[in-house]
């Protein structure tokens, strides 16, 4: 069950990544429709972090390739808008709520630049819609779990792209934050926004998201949500590692081979 | 020749002095590099760094306290002070939001800071006593004396007795310390020891090598063994063989011109035994990696050709015939060199012929370049079936792979796959003493 | 007079370390600081040895270099040769040190640059240097001026840079998602340090460098949750402990490097126990 799209805003493309040689994600291949709310689920890991950082250049890949808007990522990262897990940053850090922020209009101009007073609006106006403007001057440090999400997610607001590429936004969140996230999701898919989102809950993915992809290594499925969870599908995600693939992996991994022969 | 004569003056260690100094560096090499084993393991070998530069202020004050230059006296200074340090460290970073590697640098510059303010303290009242003192910073195994000897003689044996006492216990610390405190090992207790004598290795260490290289005696020799094994026990050997000859070498050099210090030597010889066995070391080093991967190149080019063979031999149904490079590379893009070079090693390996200037698949050959289309549409196979890629998309995965696989992972396959006849192509899959494939 | 030429060079120096050590602190790579400021005496070492006097211009290019070769290696040894992070740096650093030293043993034995003083440095020296005047009526020593202008372009690079260091010290993965150069600023961040190291040495040495890099910004760290107040308050604690280190040196007729180090333990102590938010002893009585 790998349904394509004509016109994919994302095409991913027999996608390989290794870590120190060891195949983490293999053969990937599938595309993603315009505005469309996408979840990625799969066991713990299946490589579905991992895809989303290969997806932002972030990992280098064994094989493969990824277009974005039929573009590479480069010509279009106006555009594109990464939130990392939350565990990826330090809270410790000596700053506000409104300055991480204000980090999401950095990419607008050079970033040897003051920041104007149209940035600052955009902050706001982020903060607003995640219902933290009265937290803008608060330190990081005294954040909840909630909040420190709803932060990530302004700076991504604050960036203004088309898609948003989120890894786990609900680890560790409230479940009346996860609710009012989950709308405002909504709202921007209702703006013709895409958005693709790395979650671990199966219940709620049923709920939350149009598009599937079921990853465990290799993509089990790829298609509307109702069409995907078959207990089929799922059973072969959750069902554990495919025992030859892993021996494969690990006698690459051995032998220093490459993913692909020409490498 | 000048050098020959001092190696051979050093070596034949017929000078009392010489013995002792020997003695002393090969000892303190041995057991720094054996207590370095376990802080390197549990990925603490900046602790090394610390405790030696702590442990200058505990010497000044029992010096300026007890106002003798009695090495035991010193010695308890120094383990205070560098013991200090060490709960300091962890008392920071556990009890702020101070992140450990701050913390140890906060903690040595400070006690260092505070060690030469005692020392300069020290030194500018012109007690004449103090002497000497300041050889704690830069080490000169020279001045090593028979009483020094004799206490580093002492310690060592103490700390490689602890060692071998507790190596067990150690071990799971260093290792899994989760799964130490779950069978109810008393861990604390074992962190205590562990660091007590690792202050003792450097509080005596630095007298040869000086405070800022201490580190590097107690990592490096660690470093370097990891690369050539897996096995803890066989890890503290190699490491204390490698700071043991370090050790050796400084004395030697110390030796033959008095005026250079010791340390820096040691520390050199010990960096470049650590980089060579990051680079040639059989199974991490680098070199190593590399000759994989030029062996993986060598099968990938050989599998191709007699590959090439074979599926022309299939498409054409004459496998022996005789075949010009040129037909060949018609066929697949490869340099006429490589090429000329896989024909070669194929046959040495008896699976190519050469009549005239052309090349004919031998018996064995076909059976070679049978296995591996075989296995390659098997592979696919597998893709399609087991990870549900669409046919279009397996070829290129299958190259690469048709050359790791096993026999055993062969006949795995075959079980799994149920020896299909087909691959995703609907092409025949080959097998060996088939009746279509006997011509 | 010469009080004053003193006390200054250490504020400028704690100044400039103080500033950068923020962000090395806050990029978890405080005892990289510490590596490059010992990995860099090969680096003056040569300069010295090449140049043949005791110039800041070619020291600064020594340092530089083996500043940014010591980062180079750290990584390379971490990441191509697969040894530990802590191990990458411990072998780094004592290496190349020892190479320093052995250069000065061979060839630079007899000059003012030896062991002792790349330690500990003689603050004290500056008083006898003699007044450089650039502008009519302004003399200073010659350690003075090139302090003060290391410490305006480590300002300027703070000011100017500001968004690409908080950028990549606080989030690294989003900085690369942006498009920006996480390597860029590293190497840029880790040359200054070089720099701002060596050309610390000659008057407070290598130990008190590291002190000055880490100690005010641990200390600035417990005392403020924001960045741009942390900066300032770091540099302060440096300015204070410049006079504090002074004239604790002269009571105790000791070292002065040393004496401001023993300062910045003192203040950072204080800090660490009564701190109002994150003081340890103000928590315990919290009710």
């Amino acid at each position: 069950m790998n349904i394509q799209v004509d016109k994919p805003v994302l095409e991913v493309h027999d996608l390989t990544v290794s870590y120190d040689k060891k195949p983490v994600l293999w053969d990937v291949d599938f595309t993603i429709p315009y505005g469309n709310l996408v979840g990625i689920i799969g066991p713990n890991g299946a490589g579905k972090s991992t895809l989303i950082k290969a997806i932002m250049n972030l990992v280098p890949k064994g094989s493969g390739y990824v277009k974005l808007y039929n573009d590479s990522l480069d010509n279009v990262r106006h555009k594109v808008s990464y939130v990392p897990q939350r565990e990826s940053v330090d809270w410790d850090f000596p700053t506000s709520v409104l300055d991480v922020v204000l980090m999401g209009t950095y990419g607008k101009s050079s970033l040897l630049s003051r920041i104007s007073k149209k940035d600052k609006e955009i902050a706001y106006e982020s903060l607003k819609r995640v219902n933290m403007l009265d937290f803008a001057n608060r330190q990081i440090s005294q954040l909840s779990g909630g909040q420190q999400q709803r932060t990530f997610l302004a700076r991504a607001l604050a960036q203004e792209a088309d898609i948003y590429l989120m890894d786990e936004p609900f680890a560790g969140v409230d479940a009346a934050t996860e609710r009012s996230i989950v709308n405002l999701l909504l709202e921007m898919r209702k703006e013709g926004k895409t958005i693709i989102v790395v979650h671990h809950d199966l219940q709620s993915a049923i709920d939350y998201f149009d598009w599937t992809l079921l990853l465990n290594t290799r993509l089990v499925a790829s298609g509307p949500t109702e069409k995907v969870f078959t207990t089929e599908l799922l059973q072969e995600t959750y069902g554990g590692k495919l025992t030859l693939l892993s021996k494969i992996g690990d006698l690459m991994k051995e032998k220093q081979f490459p993913a692909r022969e020409n490498k | 020749m000048w050098i020959i004569n001092q190696i051979v003056e050093f070596f034949s260690f017929q000078d009392v002095n010489i013995r002792y100094v020997a003695l002393g560096t090969v000892l303190l090499g041995a057991s720094s590099a054996l207590v370095g084993c376990f802080t390197f393991l549990r990925k603490k070998a900046l602790v090394g760094d610390t405790i030696a530069h702590s442990i200058l202020p505990g010497i000044c004050l029992s010096f300026i306290i007890f106002e003798i230059k009695d090495p035991l006296m010193l010695l308890l200074g120094a383990m205070v002070s560098g013991w200090l340090s060490v709960y300091i460290v962890d008392y920071i970073s556990d009890n702020s939001k101070i992140k450990p590697d701050t913390a140890i640098g906060l903690t040595l510059s400070v006690f260092f800071g505070v060690g030469v303010l005692l020392l300069t303290h020290i030194q500018h009242s012109g007690n004449a006593a103090q002497a000497g003192l300041d050889k704690f910073l830069f080490g000169k195994a020279a001045s090593l004396v028979q009483n020094d000897v004799i206490t580093f003689g002492v310690v060592s044996v103490l700390l490689i007795a602890t060692i071998i006492l507790f190596f067990k216990q150690f071990s799971l610390i260093s290792f899994d310390v989760h799964f130490a405190k779950t069978i109810g090992l008393p861990v604390r207790t074992f962190e205590v020891i562990l660091s007590t004598i690792t202050v003792l290795a450097v509080a005596i260490g630095i007298q040869t090598v000086g405070v800022v290289l201490m580190a590097a005696m107690l990592i490096t020799p660690a470093a370097a063994a990891r690369f050539w094994t897996d096995k803890l026990k066989v890890m503290i050997v190699i490491a204390a063989i490698i700071g043991a000859v370090s050790g050796l070498f400084g004395a030697f050099i110390s030796f033959t011109a008095p005026s250079m210090p010791t340390g820096p030597w040691i520390v050199v010889v010990l960096s470049f035994i650590a980089i060579g066995s990051m680079l040639i070391a059989p199974k991490n080093g680098a070199i190593s990696k590399i000759r994989k991967q030029k062996k993986n190149q060598r099968k990938i080019l050989e599998d191709n050709i007699i590959k090439l063979l074979y599926k022309l031999g299939e498409k054409e149904n004459d496998f022996f015939k005789n075949r010009s490079i040129t037909t060949l590379k018609s066929y697949r893009e490869i340099p006429t060199n490589k090429f000329l070079k896989g024909l070669n090693i194929l046959k040495k390996k008896n699976q190519v012929a050469m009549v005239n200037d052309l090349w004919v698949l031998t018996e064995e050959g076909k059976t070679a370049g049978m296995r591996i289309v075989k296995i390659h549409r098997l592979w696919e196979l597998y893709l399609t079936t087991y990870l549900r890629i669409a046919p279009d998309h397996v070829h290129e995965d299958a190259e690469t792979i048709e050359h790791i696989i096993t026999p055993e992972m062969e006949l795995k396959l075959e079980h799994l796959l149920n020896f299909p006849e087909k691959d995703p192509h609907n092409v025949n899959i080959p097998y060996k003493n088939e009746k279509n494939n006997n011509e | 007079m010469s009080d004053f030429w003193i006390i200054l060079t250490g504020c400028l120096a704690a100044v400039s370390c103080g500033l950068l050590g923020c962000f090395l602190i806050l990029r978890k790579m405080a005892m990289i600081g510490d590596a490059i400021s010992h990995a860099v005496l090969p680096g003056i070492v040569m300069a010295f040895l090449f140049s043949g006097s005791l110039d800041s211009v070619p020291m600064l290019i020594g340092a530089a270099t083996f500043g940014i070769l010591t980062t180079y290696l750290i990584e390379t040894f971490n990441k191509k040769g697969g040894l530990q992070k802590d191990a990458s740096i411990g072998i780094t650093f004592t290496w190349l040190f020892a190479i320093g030293v052995i250069l000065i043993s061979l060839y630079a034995d007899d000059v003012h640059i030896d062991q002792d003083c790349v330690l500990f440095g003689e603050i004290a020296y500056v008083a006898l240097e003699p007044l450089i005047s650039f502008f009519p009526g302004i003399g200073a020593p010659n350690t003075v001026w090139v302090l003060g202008i290391v410490m305006l372009l480590i300002i300027a690079m703070i000011v100017v840079g500001y968004k690409g260091l908080y950028l990549t010290t606080f989030d690294p993965s989003f900085a690369a998602s942006i498009g920006v150069s996480t390597v860029v600023w590293h190497y840029l961040l880790m040359s200054a340090v070089s720099v701002t190291t060596v050309v610390s040495f000659e008057s407070v040495g290598a130990i008190l460098v590291v002190a000055l890099l880490i100690a005010p910004a641990a200390t600035a760290y417990l005392i403020t949750d924001q960045l741009p107040k942390m900066l300032v308050i770091a540099a302060l604690v440096g300015v204070i402990s410049s006079f504090g280190g002074y004239y604790l040196a002269v009571w105790l007729d000791a070292s002065v490097a040393a004496a401001i180090a023993t300062v910045l333990g003192i203040e950072f102590t204080l800090v660490f126990l009564f701190a109002p938010q994150n003081g340890v002893l103000l928590k315990r009585f919290k009710p």
